[in-house]
């Protein structure tokens, strides 16, 4: 928003430059909360997303995330706190002058308007001559291959097609700045994996900052450079997708991303560097990694995927004698449920559903292994 | 993190009070005129007619005592109670099965049953009320027919009684019964019928114990509404008459006639409260309705 | 109630029960349409069956000076105060839904309350009020009383229209950069405007039908067409009413069709756009 006050002196009240913004901006939320009298909806907050990047915002509803969100736009007023997007503070300034786009759930396209209306919205309120709103809105409407689609009403449109307007309508003033609140939310499956692609190669191709709020965390994995996950009105990890997946700081994000078994740990026997070796409450003695804080870490995280079975546990740094308790084929994998020795429970095995690979009956009895890099302590909550 | 946990010294002015902007802050702006409107030409005038019913010379409780001291007064009091609880019951009888089946009626029936419901509605009482002096008067056409038919040898005295009233008013009222009944009824997802049918209920008690306590808040918004509007009931019964007067055409006599500002302000006052109280009520019972409607 | 208990009992108890039904709607409406018939009479008074056809009435009704002024005076009140009753309703509905406001519930009931309210209480308070600053039987006053009454209509018909729709539009508007009366005049007034004109006809429906108010605070020269009626009635009974009843009702017949093709088409545009428009 540096660069605003001298397109703003040139065309009216509102900025907007005429190239596609070539760097995103950055946000800062500092010591944000938001409170509604005695019920904190979000808890002090600071986060920094760097320009250009790809945030995902993550969590199950009533998280927190659609607050941050709301509070970015200006849709809710901040209790406490500041919110810098390059720097300057914007939360006393209205939403119609932050310059930020925004990807709503149901895309909010003006049903009264047409497509090229809708697109061509932001730049009237700019003050745009009709000329290069027509033009404009020509480009943007190719960018998301609907050329044709320029006269007919949202209502004509599929949700596909639909969910493409509400991305030109947003960028079309050039934001550096574009928010996505679940906006493939509204879609059946194959069309979402399929807009997901659009969307990544979109913000490649428009290299504003995207703050993305979805609860689906494959979503999230696959579009972002980083994201954060939110429980109860608070940030509960920041990282990489990789990052979050393989060394999840907490039960809630092990399991919120992907699968995982949790075993609790009851004594910390050694530790040498990053490994340590712990004994479960069943008796168990295991081989894992410790990122940090060992004090701090009472339970162990087991990717499904990273745990051996049969005649490929051989060599593994842990191995154990289970039971099976339950197997049962899904599309691609077959995945059981295995006892452990002694009263540790049951942890979860999945392994690829090869041609010819029976599924072994439950009650046998089969050898499970993982390597010590396999498995994570984490704070147990 | 917790919200009141005290803190690694965050900076003095990220502690106070975000002076944010808010999406819906001009809210009590928009609604300075509309209130202003009703404060002058509502709100005022009524604190005046309740300070009015405490302003006679003899005392401030004077008119009030008058009002119970005064049998005919005191009789048409009564008489409007009477009224308006007969023409609610009356209306809920005649209405409920009409609601039930525009409820469920679709495309033309639908439309045809909402015609017969809204023109009335909308047909000024004035109108409806002549019309119903025309039907009933001596010569009138109820009469008319009664004779060519050779039903009765002498016109039967039907204006002016409280039959002929109470029938013009119920019909006068039964929109205001129906239309409720209606939007409760709409509301009620029919599927629990069928469950109840298979769960053994003949349509008697599908009725009893599933459609109509559903139905309630629409019967009870109904009824308030009903009995609000025949309590301050003016036109019908000033032009077709009864056995006593209406509280409201007894107010219009006092004013207009005896010039006793005191004492119609103080029946007024009455009239308003007992409104008030039922209002609330109906209130009430929206919201619930609303509630219901919401939860579906 | 229900089909898949067809017996002959039930079937014959849901016959009757449309049969009481049809019974009800014809008395709802059959007594107001007797009045045709009888503005179409050749007599001098009103007789039932009319001994003959003739639309000598009509004429009368129509040459008739007091109707013609009446009827301009209705129009000259009934005009300004749905006017008044649709922008300060559209306000308070608009406040009420959408703002953020304390005492919500309490406020919306005291918009709605002159429309339950007993006309004859507002009528004796308003009448010494509106007479110390010089308003009975001015175009003013009876306007401004038509208005706090019309109002409760144009609020509720526009509240729901509000209700129909999520706010998320105007919030989608202010994102693309339209301050908030640009917001509303390109998104929420065109999603209202078919609840904004059902409860401006409403208002004005309502405003020609009212006789209480125009009693107390109308004079002869500000005179209604209800108020005129009432005072014809009240000494004598010529089919010359019956005729100004039927044109009265044929207008407000016509007002309402208006109102009804207007939510149609609303309703039809909405079920279109209900996609678009969800959450």
């Amino acid at each position: 928003m540096n660069d605003m006050t001298a397109s703003t002196l040139q065309r009216g009240s509102l900025p907007m430059s005429d190239l596609p913004a070539t760097r995103g901006a950055r946000v800062e939320f500092d010591h944000i909360s938001k409170d509604y009298g005695d019920l904190t909806v979000l808890h002090e907050t600071t986060l920094t997303i760097e320009a250009g990047e790809f945030f995902a915002l993550i969590g199950p509803s009533g998280s927190g995330k659609s607050t941050l969100l709301g509070i970015l736009a200006g849709f809710v007023p901040p209790s406490y706190g500041a919110v810098r997007v390059d720097g300057t503070d914007i939360v006393a300034m209205p939403p119609y002058r932050r310059n930020i786009g925004m990807v709503f759930q149901n895309y909010a396209l003006f049903p009264h308007m047409t497509v090229a209306e809708n697109i061509g919205f932001p730049l009237k309120m700019r003050g745009c001559s009709r000329g290069e709103i027509g033009e404009r809105v020509k480009k943007a409407l190719a960018m998301v291959r609907l050329e044709a689609m320029g006269e007919r009403r949202p209502a004509q449109l599929s949700g596909g097609q639909q969910q493409r307007v509400a991305l030109a309508r947003a960028a079309v003033y050039d934001p550096r700045l574009l928010l996505m609140d679940e906006p493939l939310g509204a879609l059946d499956k194959n069309l979402r994996e399929e807009m997901q692609e659009e969307i990544k190669r979109f913000q490649r191709a428009f290299g504003a900052t995207v703050i993305y709020v979805t609860h689906d965390q494959q979503e999230a994995a696959f579009l972002a450079d980083r994201l954060a996950v939110m429980r109860g009105g608070m940030l509960e990890q920041i990282g990489s997708p990789r990052q979050l997946y393989e060394m999840p700081g907490t039960h809630f994000v092990a399991s919120f991303l992907g699968e995982a078994s949790l075993l609790p740990v009851a004594e910390i026997l050694s530790r040498e560097g990053r490994e340590v070796t712990v004994r479960t409450p069943g008796g168990l003695t295991i081989r894992a990694l410790a990122p940090s804080r060992v004090s701090e870490r009472r339970a162990l995280c087991l990717r499904p995927e990273n745990i051996a079975l049969g005649a490929a546990a051989q060599g593994r740094d842990n191995r154990f004698l289970g039971t099976v308790e339950e197997a049962v084929f899904t599309t691609g994998t077959l995945r059981y449920r295995v006892r452990l020795p002694g009263s540790d429970g049951l942890v979860t095995v999945r392994v690829p559903s090869l041609p010819g690979i029976e599924l072994l009956a439950p009650g046998s009895s089969v050898e499970i292994g993982w390597d010590a890099a396999m498995a994570v302590t984490i704070a147990e909550d | 993190m917790t919200g009141t946990a005290p803190r690694t010294a965050p900076r003095a002015a990220q502690r106070q009070r975000a002076r944010a902007w808010s999406p819906s802050k001009g809210g009590l702006l928009l609604l300075a005129a509309p209130l202003a409107l009703l404060a002058l030409f509502f709100v005022a005038p009524l604190l005046w007619v309740l300070g009015q019913s405490f302003a006679a010379p003899a005392g401030p409780l004077d008119t009030y005592v008058r009002i119970a001291g005064d049998g005919a007064l005191r009789y048409s009091l009564i008489y409007t109670f009477q009224t308006a609880a007969i023409v609610t019951v009356a209306a809920l009888v005649l209405s409920y099965p009409v609601a039930f089946l525009i409820s469920r009626a679709q495309g033309r029936w639908l439309m045809i049953g909402m015609v017969f419901v809204l023109v009335p509605f909308w047909t000024s009482a004035v109108i409806r009320s002549y019309a119903w002096l025309v039907l009933l008067q001596r010569r009138g056409v109820v009469n008319e027919m009664l004779l060519a038919l050779g039903l009765i040898d002498r016109p039967l005295r039907l204006a002016n009684t409280d039959l002929g009233t109470h029938v013009a008013m119920v019909q006068i009222m039964l929109p205001f019964m129906i239309l409720p009944l209606l939007s409760a009824m709409r509301g009620i997802d029919l599927s629990v019928l069928r469950a109840a049918a298979i769960l053994g209920a003949n349509p008697w008690r599908q009725f009893v114990n599933v459609y109509l306590p559903l139905s309630m808040p629409g019967v009870g918004a109904g009824c308030v509404l009903v009995f609000i509007s025949t309590l301050g009931f003016y036109i019908t019964p000033a032009l077709l008459g009864g056995s006593s007067p209406m509280i409201a055409v007894a107010i219009e006599q006092q004013v207009s006639r005896l010039l006793d500002w005191p004492l119609a302000s103080a029946l007024a006052a009455v009239l308003l409260v007992l409104t008030c109280a039922l209002f609330m009520l109906y209130e009430r019972l929206n919201r619930r309705l609303a509630g219901a409607g919401e939860a579906r | 109630m229900n089909r898949t208990a067809a017996t002959p009992f039930w079937r014959i108890a849901s016959a009757g029960l449309v049969l009481f039904a049809v019974l009800v709607l014809v008395y709802l409406v059959l007594p107001t349409l007797v009045i045709v018939p009888l503005s179409f009479s050749s007599d001098t008074f009103l007789k039932f069956p009319p001994s003959g056809f003739s639309t000598r009435w009509y004429e009368s009704f129509a040459a008739s000076a007091d109707y013609h002024f009446a009827i301009l005076n209705s129009l000259k009140i009934g005009v300004p105060a749905a006017l008044v009753a649709t922008a300060f309703g559209v306000m308070a509905a608009l406040a009420v839904v959408r703002g953020a406001i304390p005492f919500r519930r309490t406020l919306a009931a005291l918009v709605i309350a002159p429309l339950i309210l007993p006309q004859i209480v507002l009528a004796i308070g308003l009448f010494p009020l509106m007479a110390k600053v010089g308003l009975v039987g001015t175009y003013p006053g009876i306007v401004l009383a038509h208005a706090v009454v019309t109002m409760p209509l144009v609020f509720i018909t526009v509240s729901a229209a509000l209700r129909n729709y999520a706010p998320t539009f105007e919030l989608a508007a202010m994102t693309l950069g339209a301050g908030p009366w640009r917001t509303f005049l390109y998104v929420t007034f065109p999603m209202i405007r078919p609840g904004v004109i059902v409860g401006f006809i409403f208002a004005l429906t309502f405003s020609f039908d009212e006789l209480i108010l125009a009693m107390f605070l109308t004079s002869p020269t500000t005179r209604t067409v209800p108020r005129l009626l009432w005072e014809q009635l009240n000494f004598q009974m010529t089919p010359v009413i019956a005729a100004a009843t039927v044109v009265l009702l044929g207008a407000t017949i016509a007002l309402l069709c208006l109102a009804a093709l207007t939510g149609a088409r609303a309703r039809r545009r909405l079920a279109g756009e209900a996609k678009g428009a969800g959450a």
